[in-house]
């Protein structure tokens, strides 16, 4: 995938679990291997933040206006 | 009560609003553990010495190589070969000979976390690896100890603190070790050591009562675009393994 950030129209009551599926698929192996599990599920490890909250329960439809949906992968190095 | 010699090094510092010398004998009288000290910790265990942290423990296993030397910046070239804790208990004792450094020459493990946490009074964890960092939590949550996370990788940086109990602890935004992580990372020594100083800061405002400590916030740098974030962590989790059982308090 590769863009840092992209404008996405979200379908009515689309759910960050699907957005992420979406993304998913057309972001390559490696950006999916960091955002769903081998199940289609949202990774355990992924943080996903709406206009800065972290959010924890991904499959509660978004219906709400512009937001802006951070994912943040874990990084560990020193 | 500082004395006059410590009057004169922190001289520049006292003046800081909220540090005094009420905080500058906090900090003298605190041991801070840093694990490990490469990129990231090396540069933040020095910033710890120069604000005049009474003691510092520097653990860190194995030997210095020559790929360590675009970064770990408390080393030098001569000493490839010898054990990184000593090496950079040297140049901290040479910066700063009124601190005690004690250097320890291992990595964390299941076998050494509680001796070692057991020595500190708040831990900053610089581990590259989740294994480790994952150990330096689950022990400070135990042992109830503020914990100052920090990671990099490549252009980007996290840091976030933990205070048991009060706030989320890595396992509570982990529940689990990332499974993608590859052992070596991209890293420059000035996003290391950048991402370092935010670690510091945050224990040194943790430790003296100056300023706000980002309490239940990731923070995240992203030097590419120069851009610094926070994010609100969702509270603790009920159900964490590490801190779940711990009751909330502030
Ligand atoms: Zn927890």
């Amino acid at each position: 995938m590769g863009a840092d950030s992209e404008e996405i129209e979200l379908g009515q009551n689309e759910s960050i679990q699907s957005l992420l599926k979406g993304l998913a698929e057309r972001g390559g192996k490696d950006f999916a291997e960091i955002v769903i599990d081998g199940d289609g599920a949202p990774r355990r490890t992924l943080l996903v933040a709406v206009d800065g909250q972290q959010i924890i329960d991904l499959d509660e439809p978004l219906d709400i206006g512009v937001v802006e949906i951070t994912l943040i992968p874990p990084i560990s190095g020193g | 009560m500082l004395s006059d010699s410590q009057r004169a090094t922190y001289s520049w510092q006292l003046d800081i609003p909220g540090l005094g010398e009420a905080g500058q004998s906090r900090l003298g009288e605190t041991t801070a553990l840093v694990s490990r000290v490469g990129g990231l910790g090396g540069p933040l265990a020095m910033s710890l010495a120069a604000a005049g942290i009474g003691r510092i423990i520097l653990v860190h296993g194995g030997n210095l190589h020559e790929s360590d030397l675009n970064r770990q910046t408390l080393m030098s070239r001569d000493w490839i070969g010898r054990p990184r804790a000593d090496c950079a208990a040297e140049t901290i004792a040479r910066f700063n000979p009124e601190i005690e450094v004690v250097p320890v020459d291992e990595n964390f493990t299941q076998d050494n976390a509680e001796r070692l946490v057991e020595m500190a009074d708040i831990v900053f964890d610089c581990a590259p690896l989740f294994e480790e960092r994952f150990l330096m939590n689950k022990e400070c949550v135990r042992t109830q100890k503020p914990l100052i996370d920090s990671a990099m990788y490549s252009m980007q940086g996290q840091v976030f603190v933990v205070i048991p109990g009060a706030t989320p602890c890595l396992a509570c935004i982990y529940p689990e070790i990332p499974g993608h992580w590859r052992r070596q990372f991209p890293v420059i020594g000035a996003v290391s050591s950048m991402v370092a100083q935010i670690a510091a800061i945050e224990g040194i405002k943790l430790l003296t009562g100056i300023g706000k400590v980002c309490l239940g916030e990731l923070i995240m740098i992203d030097s590419g675009k120069m851009d610094f974030t926070k994010v609100k962590l969702a509270p603790k989790r009920g159900d964490c393994g590490v801190c779940g059982a711990l009751r909330e308090c502030s």
